[in-house]
C-alpha cells in the first residue's frame, strides 16, 4: 500500500472494506474517465484511414478493414498540410513575442515599480479580463479595417492577432503575481546602483523568471495553435490560412469525412506533442498564477 | 495624458510622477495601449456606434434607439437569449460539479497517479475548432458516428443527437466540458493540494467518515476558488458563439442560436454591423451585472483567505 | 532620456512596419508602370494542373498582344464567407466571379465598379435583355457583366438508380417526371438499397434556395408587392403541400437521410459517395461529382426539374462578374480587353485568337475531366451571336457524357423558368431553412403553423424593413 499523505482518506481508513471498495470505486470511474477523455481520439484516428463508403456501412465496424496509410500522405500534399502547419505556427510565434514582451514589461511594472496609477490599471487590467471578446467583433473589425490614428488596414495580416496577443490581461497578471515574489530589497539595491528600470528587469528580473516566461510561452504558442475566430475573419488569403480555419472551412465545404477526420489529426499533433513532452511544465503551469488570478 | 504636463521632473509634489515613474509609464504603453485599442477603444465606440445606421461598415446617420427596437422585435431575440441562458445552465448542471468531482478522487488517488493526470488533462491542450468537429463527427446521426456506432453494439436505433432540438444546447456543452474540465480539475487539484492535514485529523478524531470529512473539510477549502470559477463560467458560457457556429450553426431551426452568434451573423455574413453592435451592448450590460458580482465576490473570498 | 528616446523610437519602428503594407493600390500600376490587372478564380497549379496551364498560357498571349498590361492569378474564388471581409479590405481581385443569389448585396454595399461607359463603348449596353438589366444595375448604372445563366435540375446517381433496379430495359435512365414519381422513385430506392432516396439541404440557405422552386411547383408564392409594401403570402396550402411532400418523404417512406443538418454542398457529398440517389442540382454541382468525388460519367444522369401539381417551373440563376469598386478606369478598361480574350464577352463575329481561347478551354476541361460536357446551358445574349454558337459547336465536339443521361436536363422547352424572389430573398432562405429544420427533425411538427410562424417572423424581421 502506498502512501495515502494528500487525501480525505488516510492509511488508517484503508483497513476498512468500506473505504477499500470505495477506493476501487473511484478508481474504475477515474479509468471510465480516462477511456471516455482517449477514445474519440482513437476513433478518429481509425476511422481516418476507413475507405469513405466503410464509413457508413451498416454494421459499423470500430477497426477499419483498409488500413488505407497512404491516404496520410495523400491528404498531406493535396490539401498541402505543410502550408498550414508553417502559417500556424508563424502566427503562434509572433502572438508568443508580442505577448511575452509587452504582457511581460507590464507585470513587472504594476509588480516591482508600482508607479502612480497603478492601482487604477489593475482594477482595469481585472475588470477587462472578465469581459469576452464576442461583443466587440464588430467595432475591431472596422478598426482593423483602418487603424486608429494611422489608419493603415490591416485585413489579410496576422497583426491583428499578435497585437491583440500583446493585451492579454490574463497573463499580465500572471506576471505580476509572480513577480511580486522577488524581493523588493533586490530591485531597490539596483536601482541605487545605477541600474535604470529597463536594467533592473534584464538584469534581475529576468534571470530569476526563466520558467515563468518558458511556461507562458508555451501555454501561449499551444493556445494560439487552434485560433479560429479572427484568423477566419480576418484572413481569406490561401496562402496565409491557418490549421483552426482550414478544418472549419473542410467540414462546411466539399471534403469527405474520411479527409476531414485525417485533418483533424494533423490539426492536433503539434499541441498531443508538445503535451507529452512538457506536461510536467504545463501541468505545474496550471498553478503558476494562482487561481486567484 | 497626464504625463504631457509633467516635465518638472524632480518636485516634491506626490501627485507629479518622478523620472522613475515616468520610465515605468513608458515600458507599460505598449500594454496600455493594446489595451486600449483592443479592448477599451472598441467597446466604447460599439457602443456609441450601435446609436448610428451604417451602410456596409461606414458610420452614417444618428437613429436613437432604432438599431436596439429592431432587434428587440425580431422574434429571434428573445428565442435566442432564452437559448444562451440555456447554455449557461446546462454548462452549470454539466460542468460545474464534474471538474470537482475529478479532482477529489485524483486527489484520493495513489496508484497510476500520473498517467491518470495525463489523461486527465489530454483532452484540454486540443483545440476548441478541433473539438468541435471531433464531436460533430462523433454525433453523426447515422452509423458514421461514433456514439451511434457504440449504441448499435448495443442494439439501439441511431438517434439524431445534434439535431433533436431539445437537446442540442446540452450536446454542445457536453463536448465543451469534455475539451475544458481537465484543465479546471488540476486547477482544484492544486487546491486540494492545500488543505491542512490537521483539520482531517480533527475530523477523523470527531468519528467523521469520508462524506462528512469532505463535506466539512475539502468542500469548504475549495469553494471560495469555485465559487470564482462559477462566475467565470457564467460568464464565458454567456458569450459563447464559436462551437454552435462550428457544429451546429445555430440549428436545428434556431434552437442552438446564441446572441454571440447573432452577433456575428449580424455584422459579418447580413453585414449589419449596426444590428450586431446593439447586440453587443445589450450582452454588455447583462455582463456587467455577473462581473460586479464577481468583484464584490472575489473581495470576500480573499479576506476569507 | 537617451534611453527613454530609444524606447519611444522602437515603438515608432514598430508603428513604421505596420506602415510597409501599402502598396500599388492607389495608383492602380505596377511598379514598372503597367496597368495591374488581378483576375480571381485562377485555376490551383496542384489539383487543376493542365487548366493553369492553358490559363497561363493565355495570360502571355494577352499580354503580348497588350504590352502595358500585367495580369495577376488571384486564387480567390467567390465565396460568402470571405467577401464581405475581403470587399471590405479592399483585397478583392479586379475581375471576380459571383452568382445571382448575391448580387442584390453587392449592389446595395457598392462593392462593385460602376461599368456603364465601358459597356457602352465595348457595344455590350444593348445585348443585355431589359429583365437581366433590371437585376444588374441601380439607378441608370450598370454593375455587372453577366456570363451564365443556368436552371435547377435533378441529379440521379446512377449506380443507387441501376441497383434498385429503376432502369429502362436498355438500361437508360428513367427519369422521374413529376413529383410524385421522385417520391416513389426515392420510396423504392431507400427499400432496395438501404440509402437515401432523395435528399434536400437545410442549412447555410441553401435549403431555403432549393425550397423556393419546389414550392412554385406546387403553386406557391412567397410575396407580393401591394399598396402598404411587401407583404409575405407563404403561409398557405400550397407552400404547405410542397413541405409536407418532404415531410412524408422523411417521416412516412424514410426516403430523406438520418443527418438532417446537411447544406448544398453536403448533398453533394453524399450524392457522390453513394449514400443518396436525387437531389436538386445545378449544372456547377454535376461538375463537382465528377472532379471532387470522382464520380464515372456514366454513374451520374440529370434531369429537368420534374412537374408538380400545378405548374411546371424551375428556378434560374446565373453567373455574373463584377470589376473591384477601387478599379481605375484604365483597370476596367483593361478588365474588359481580358474579358473578350478571354470569350467571356458575346462576339457578333469571333476573331480567330478568342477562338483558340474558348477552343483551350473546352479542351483542358475534357483532359481533366473537370466537369460534364454535354450540358446545355440557357443563353440571355442575343441568338445570333457567335460564341455561343461556337461554344455548343464545341460542346458536341467534347461531349464527354453519353446524350441519353442528359437528355431530360437538355430538353427542357416546357419548363418555366423564374428568377428567384425579389426582396430579402437570402433572409427568406435563412427562414424557410428553419421551417425544413424544424419539419425534418420533429416528426409532430405541423407544415401549416410552421409556415404561419415563418411568414410572420419574416414579415415582421425582414419584409417590414423594406425601403
Amino acid at each position: 500500500m502506498k502512501n495515502m499523505d494528500k487525501g480525505i482518506l488516510t492509511n488508517a481508513d484503508m483497513k476498512l472494506t468500506r473505504y477499500k471498495l470505495l477506493y476501487v470505486v473511484m478508481f474504475a470511474i477515474m479509468l471510465v474517465y480516462c477511456a471516455a477523455s482517449f477514445l474519440p481520439v482513437v476513433w478518429i484516428m481509425l476511422s481516418g484511414f476507413k475507405d469513405v463508403k466503410e464509413m457508413y456501412a451498416v454494421p459499423a465496424t470500430f477497426l477499419p478493414k483498409n488500413f488505407d496509410l497512404s491516404k496520410l500522405t495523400r491528404v498531406w500534399n493535396e490539401m498541402k498540410f505543410y502550408k498550414y502547419y508553417g502559417n500556424t505556427f508563424f502566427m503562434a510565434l509572433g502572438c508568443v513575442a508580442f505577448d511575452l514582451v509587452i504582457s511581460g514589461l507590464a507585470g513587472y511594472v504594476l509588480s516591482s515599480l508600482k508607479p502612480k496609477g497603478t492601482r487604477f490599471m489593475l482594477a482595469v487590467i481585472f475588470w477587462i479580463m472578465l469581459l469576452p471578446g464576442t461583443m466587440r467583433t464588430v467595432p475591431l473589425y472596422m478598426e482593423f479595417k483602418s487603424m486608429p490614428l494611422i489608419g493603415i488596414n490591416l485585413l489579410e495580416t496576422f497583426w491583428p492577432i499578435w497585437l491583440m496577443a500583446g493585451a492579454n490581461a490574463f497573463n499580465i497578471i500572471l506576471f505580476k503575481n509572480f513577480f511580486d515574489g522577488i524581493s523588493p530589497s533586490l530591485i531597490e539595491a539596483a536601482w541605487i546602483d545605477g541600474c535604470n528600470n529597463i536594467g533592473i528587469f534584464f538584469k534581475i528580473i529576468l534571470p530569476l523568471s526563466v520558467p515563468v516566461f518558458l511556461v507562458v510561452a508555451m501555454f501561449t504558442f499551444n493556445g494560439n495553435l487552434g485560433t479560429f475566430f479572427w484568423p477566419y475573419l480576418l484572413i481569406s488569403d490561401r496562402e496565409k490560412t491557418v490549421i483552426g480555419v482550414q478544418l472549419f472551412r473542410m467540414k462546411t465545404s466539399t471534403y469527405t469525412m474520411d479527409y476531414q477526420m485525417i485533418a483533424l489529426i494533423f490539426s492536433v499533433v503539434p499541441q498531443v506533442l508538445i503535451f507529452a513532452i512538457f506536461q510536467k511544465q504545463i501541468m505545474g503551469g496550471v498553478n503558476i498564477g494562482g487561481v486567484k488570478g | 495624458m497626464k504625463l504631457q504636463k509633467s516635465k518638472k521632473v524632480g518636485t516634491r509634489c506626490s501627485w507629479i510622477p518622478t523620472k522613475r515613474d515616468f520610465s515605468a509609464w513608458i515600458l507599460i504603453l505598449p500594454a496600455i495601449l493594446c489595451i486600449y485599442l483592443f479592448v477599451l477603444r472598441p467597446q466604447i465606440m460599439g457602443t456609441y456606434w450601435s446609436f448610428f445606421d451604417m451602410r456596409g461598415y461606414k458610420v452614417e446617420s444618428f437613429v436613437g434607439l432604432e438599431n436596439y427596437k429592431t432587434v428587440i422585435r425580431d422574434t429571434q431575440f428573445f428565442k435566442t437569449l432564452w437559448n444562451t441562458c440555456q447554455y449557461v445552465l446546462w454548462s452549470l448542471v454539466i460542468g460545474f460539479c464534474l471538474p470537482i468531482i475529478v479532482a477529489v478522487i485524483l486527489n484520493e488517488l495513489v496508484h497510476m497517479r500520473n498517467t491518470i493526470r495525463f489523461c486527465v488533462y489530454f483532452p484540454a491542450v486540443l483545440p476548441g475548432v478541433a473539438v468541435a468537429l471531433l464531436w460533430y463527427l462523433m454525433y453523426y446521426p447515422d452509423q458514421g458516428g461514433l456514439l451511434n456506432m457504440i449504441g448499435s453494439w448495443f442494439g439501439m436505433e441511431p438517434y439524431v443527437w445534434l439535431q433533436d432540438a431539445r437537446w442540442t444546447i446540452a450536446f454542445i456543452v457536453i463536448s465543451m466540458t469534455w475539451n475544458g474540465c481537465g484543465s479546471t480539475a488540476i486547477y482544484y487539484f492544486a487546491s486540494l493540494q492545500g488543505v491542512n492535514r490537521e483539520l482531517y485529523e480533527a475530523a477523523i478524531i470527531d468519528g467523521a467518515g469520508f462524506f462528512r470529512r469532505f463535506f466539512t473539510v475539502t468542500l469548504p477549502h475549495i469553494s471560495g476558488v469555485a465559487l470564482l470559477f462559477l462566475v467565470r463560467q457564467i460568464i464565458g458560457v454567456f458569450s459563447i458563439m464559436e462551437q454552435p457556429m462550428q457544429m451546429t450553426d445555430g440549428g436545428p431551426n434556431g434552437a442552438s442560436n446564441t446572441l454571440g452568434l447573432l452577433a456575428y451573423k449580424y455584422g459579418f455574413v447580413n453585414i449589419q454591423p449596426q444590428y450586431a453592435m446593439a447586440v453587443g451592448v445589450i450582452m454588455f450590460l447583462i455582463l456587467m451585472v455577473f462581473t460586479i458580482f464577481y468583484f464584490r465576490l472575489n473581495k470576500i473570498v480573499e479576506s476569507k483567505y | 532620456m537617451k534611453k527613454i528616446l530609444a524606447m519611444l523610437l522602437a515603438v515608432a519602428l514598430s508603428a513604421g512596419m505596420l506602415a510597409g503594407c501599402g502598396g500599388t493600390k492607389e495608383t492602380g500600376k505596377t511598379a514598372d508602370g503597367k496597368i495591374f490587372l488581378s483576375i480571381g478564380n485562377w485555376p490551383d497549379p496542384d489539383s487543376n494542373p493542365d487548366s493553369y496551364k492553358t490559363e497561363m498560357e493565355k495570360k502571355e498571349a494577352f499580354e503580348a498582344k497588350y504590352p502595358d498590361i500585367h495580369v495577376e492569378p488571384d486564387y480567390w474564388a467567390y465565396d460568402v464567407q470571405t467577401f464581405a471581409a475581403k470587399a471590405e479590405g479592399e483585397t478583392l481581385p479586379i475581375v471576380y466571379n459571383t452568382f445571382a443569389t448575391e448580387v442584390k448585396k453587392i449592389l446595395e454595399l457598392g462593392y462593385s465598379a460602376d461599368v456603364t461607359e465601358v459597356m457602352k463603348q465595348y457595344d455590350y449596353y444593348d445585348m443585355i435583355s431589359d429583365e437581366i438589366m433590371s437585376q444588374i444595375s441601380r439607378d441608370g448604372k450598370v454593375y455587372m457583366i453577366p456570363s451564365s445563366l443556368y436552371s435547377l435540375g435533378l441529379v440521379m446517381n446512377m449506380n443507387l438508380f441501376r441497383e434498385a433496379g429503376l432502369v429502362n430495359a436498355d438500361g437508360t435512365p428513367m427519369f422521374p417526371e413529376t413529383f410524385d414519381d421522385v417520391r416513389s422513385m426515392a420510396k423504392t430506392i431507400t427499400e432496395k438499397t438501404g440509402k437515401a432516396g432523395f435528399i434536400f439541404p437545410t442549412t447555410g440557405n441553401g435549403g431555403g434556395w432549393n425550397f423556393t422552386p419546389l414550392a412554385w411547383n406546387f403553386g406557391g408564392t412567397f410575396m407580393e408587392e401591394t399598396d402598404e409594401g411587401w407583404k409575405t403570402t407563404f403561409a398557405s396550402e400550397e407552400v404547405a403541400s410542397a413541405l409536407k411532400w418532404l415531410r412524408d418523404m422523411k417521416w412516412e417512406d424514410n426516403s430523406l437521410p438520418a443527418t438532417t443538418l446537411v447544406s448544398n454542398d453536403d448533398t453533394s457529398k453524399l450524392i457522390g459517395t453513394d449514400q443518396a440517389a436525387m437531389s436538386f442540382a445545378h449544372p456547377g454541382q454535376v461538375d463537382l461529382l465528377i472532379s471532387q468525388y470522382g464520380m464515372d460519367f456514366n454513374d451520374i444522369a440529370y434531369a429537368k426539374m420534374p412537374a408538380g401539381p400545378e405548374r411546371h417551373v424551375t428556378l434560374v440563376g446565373g453567373g455574373y462578374i463584377c470589376i473591384a469598386p477601387n478599379a481605375t478606369p484604365e483597370q476596367i478598361d483593361a478588365a474588359f480587353k481580358w474579358l473578350e480574350f478571354n470569350g467571356s464577352m458575346p462576339k457578333i463575329e469571333l476573331p480567330e485568337e478568342i477562338k483558340q481561347s474558348i477552343y483551350k478551354d473546352f479542351e483542358t476541361k475534357a483532359n481533366e475531366k473537370r466537369g460534364v460536357i454535354g450540358i446545355h446551358d440557357i443563353s440571355f445574349w442575343s441568338e445570333e451571336e457567335a460564341t455561343r454558337k461556337y461554344k455548343l459547336e464545341l460542346t458536341e465536339q467534347f461531349r464527354n457524357i453519353d446524350p441519353v443521361l442528359v437528355a431530360s436536363y437538355n430538353d427542357k422547352t416546357e419548363v418555366e423558368l423564374q428568377a428567384e424572389e425579389p426582396q430579402k430573398a437570402q433572409d427568406l432562405y435563412a427562414v424557410l431553412d428553419s421551417c425544413l429544420q424544424e419539419v425534418l427533425t420533429n416528426k409532430d411538427a405541423d407544415c401549416m403553423q410552421v409556415l404561419e410562424k415563418a411568414a410572420a417572423d419574416f414579415q415582421n424581421n425582414h419584409l417590414n424593413n423594406v425601403k
